[in-house]
């Protein structure tokens, strides 16, 4: 609805569209608490935006600087509702998403900019979670916001940018749509450890893409591999409790299998041409969890052969924990510790180091030093779910048993 | 290029039948938006407003005041449209498209004064 009604109404206004849906939201949670879930919930929220967009414009439109061709007929009560309707209809949701999604990414602005706007305003993220995304303060994702905004704004309309323009942007595009997933795998600020809703927001993002013929590229398949396969994980990823079970003791039979054959469909696809970036790295690794019938029975060697060339491209400390982790698991705690320790410094602020790290301590016979570490980690996270895993684990710790799992990434 | 004015007279489908169903007049409308959703495509809408039916009218010196405006059916004013067109001509040939015809509606095309004073 936001890249809708910013499409309609030009860029100028996207703080105006942002309200209106915003109420609109609003407006539901109240209602339906009351009256229940309409037969229609999205059309409900259509004419609800509609009507408090008419109702707006009936008294600001003629101090607003409206895009030439829709100028006169929101002046007009003739046409006002008609266009809002066309604007905010349905079927044309997808187009408007994908292009405002473009629109975002635009090489005028920095690449964290471009992704942090479109996570802001297309995928509602709060400033908190996108803060926690790049793994930086709320303050700096604030003030990228408002650069972003301001130079949005000045862009008028919103146009679906030439096929080369697209070719360039796809990156960050794919940037939006693996944060978003991420947020929604690793839900930080919910209390749900896993939000289903941005999970399948960024699957649809990218089925999106895929169904572009200049945007339908072997990346795009990569990451919805990736996604895919860690979302066929979904059900087996929480207890009945709401804790969390690792991939390690993941009941296998509640993976589901459908998605891992349409990942694997994707995956496939993507191994067109010679094309071999972090996506496909990420995907690689995923499949072959998917793909192992138990824990121990994993190619832990594949693994680390694909983290390694993973790292290689993407020297990041999550990318270096994560192979730590499988390290452990071919070599033995100890050899997992060393390479645990070059990122202790990036690492120093993630829970999942911390975690990883206790965990290997505990299993050295570091009884001390894991409970320390755990505590570090337990300090770090907002998750309930995270937390209580973590504790868990400590008191498992002070029993002077050894955990036996890994964090499920 | 200049702006012309349809000034809408009767036609009003709910007058001439008051048991016509709502769903009736809605389709009818839609015709209606869409005329002028081609006009806006086109690039010739201006502007215009429909106008509600009750009204007050003034007239002469006195200004005395009658409601209003209860004129025959037919040609009360129902709204108004401004229009761009080449020619007047070109202004004539896009109000053939509007509905009100449908109710024996009449469309009034007038020019827009250049007032140079």
């Amino acid at each position: 609805m936001v890249a809708g009604l910013t499409r309609l109404l030009g860029s100028r206004h996207l703080e105006l569209a942002e309200d209106v849906v915003q109420e609109a939201f609003l407006r539901a949670t109240r209602e339906w608490a009351f009256h229940g879930i309409p037969e229609n919930p999205s059309g409900w929220l259509r004419r609800v935006a509609r009507n408090l967009a008419i109702d707006h414009l009936r008294h600001q439109v003629r101090a607003m600087e409206l895009l030439e061709e829709n100028a006169a007929l929101l002046r007009s009560e003739w046409t006002l509702a008609s266009t809002l309707d066309a604007a905010l209809a349905e079927m044309k949701a997808s187009d408007d998403l994908l292009r405002m999604l473009f629109a975002c990414c635009h090489p005028d602005l920095p690449a964290e900019h471009q992704v942090a706007l479109a996570l802001k305003t297309l995928c509602g993220l709060s400033v908190r979670e996108i803060a926690r995304a790049f793994v930086t303060k709320e303050e700096t994702i604030q003030k990228r916001l408002l650069r972003a905004r301001e130079v949005f704004r000045g862009w008028g309309r919103i146009e679906l940018p030439d096929e080369d323009q697209r070719a360039s942007r796809i990156d960050s595009v794919l940037r939006v749509v693996y944060l978003l997933f991420n947020e929604g795998y690793f839900a930080t600020e919910s209390d749900e450890f896993i939000r289903e809703d941005l999970l399948e927001e960024a699957v649809r993002l990218g089925e999106l893409l895929t169904r572009e013929p200049t945007t339908d590229v072997p990346r795009v398949h990569a990451l919805l591999a990736l996604m895919l396969f860690h979302a066929a994980r979904s059900e087996a990823r929480l207890a009945a409790d709401g804790a969390i079970v690792l991939l390690a003791d993941q009941d296998r039979a509640r993976w589901n299998r459908t998605l891992i054959a349409v990942a694997s469909a994707h995956l496939a696809r993507s191994s067109v041409g010679d094309e071999c970036g972090a996506y496909h790295l990420e995907a690689g690794i995923a499949a072959v969890h998917a793909t192992a019938l138990t824990w121990a029975a994993t190619d832990w060697r594949t693994i680390v052969h694909l983290y390694d060339q993973l790292l290689h491209i993407r020297p990041d400390a999550v990318v270096g924990i994560n192979r730590a982790v499988a390290i452990g698991e071919l070599h033995g705690p100890h050899a997992a510790l060393r390479e645990l320790e070059v990122f202790a410094s990036d690492g120093r602020c993630l829970v999942l180091f911390h975690a990883a790290r206790g965990e290997l301590l505990a299993r050295v016979g570091a009884k001390d030093e894991a409970r320390s570490t755990l505590e570090v980690a337990l300090g770090l996270t907002r998750n309930r779910a995270e937390k209580s895993l973590i504790q868990k684990k400590l008191l498992a710790l002070g029993a002077g048993d050894s955990c036996g799992a890994s964090a499920d990434r | 290029m200049a702006q012309y004015m349809f000034l809408f007279r009767g036609g009003d489908a709910r007058d001439l039948d008051p048991n016509a169903s709502p769903e009736k007049w809605q389709a009818h409308m839609l015709k209606w938006r869409a005329w002028m959703e081609s006009l806006g495509k086109a690039g010739k809408f201006v502007g215009g407003e429909p106008l509600e039916k009750r009204g007050k009218v003034l007239s002469g010196r006195s200004k005395k005041m009658t409601d209003g405006p209860f004129v025959e059916g037919r040609e009360i004013v129902g709204g108004y449209l401004l229009v761009n067109a080449e020619s007047f001509d070109e202004a004539i040939e896009l109000s053939r498209g509007c509905p009100i015809f449908e109710h024996d509606g009449i469309v009034e095309v007038r020019p827009v004064q250049k007032m140079d004073v």
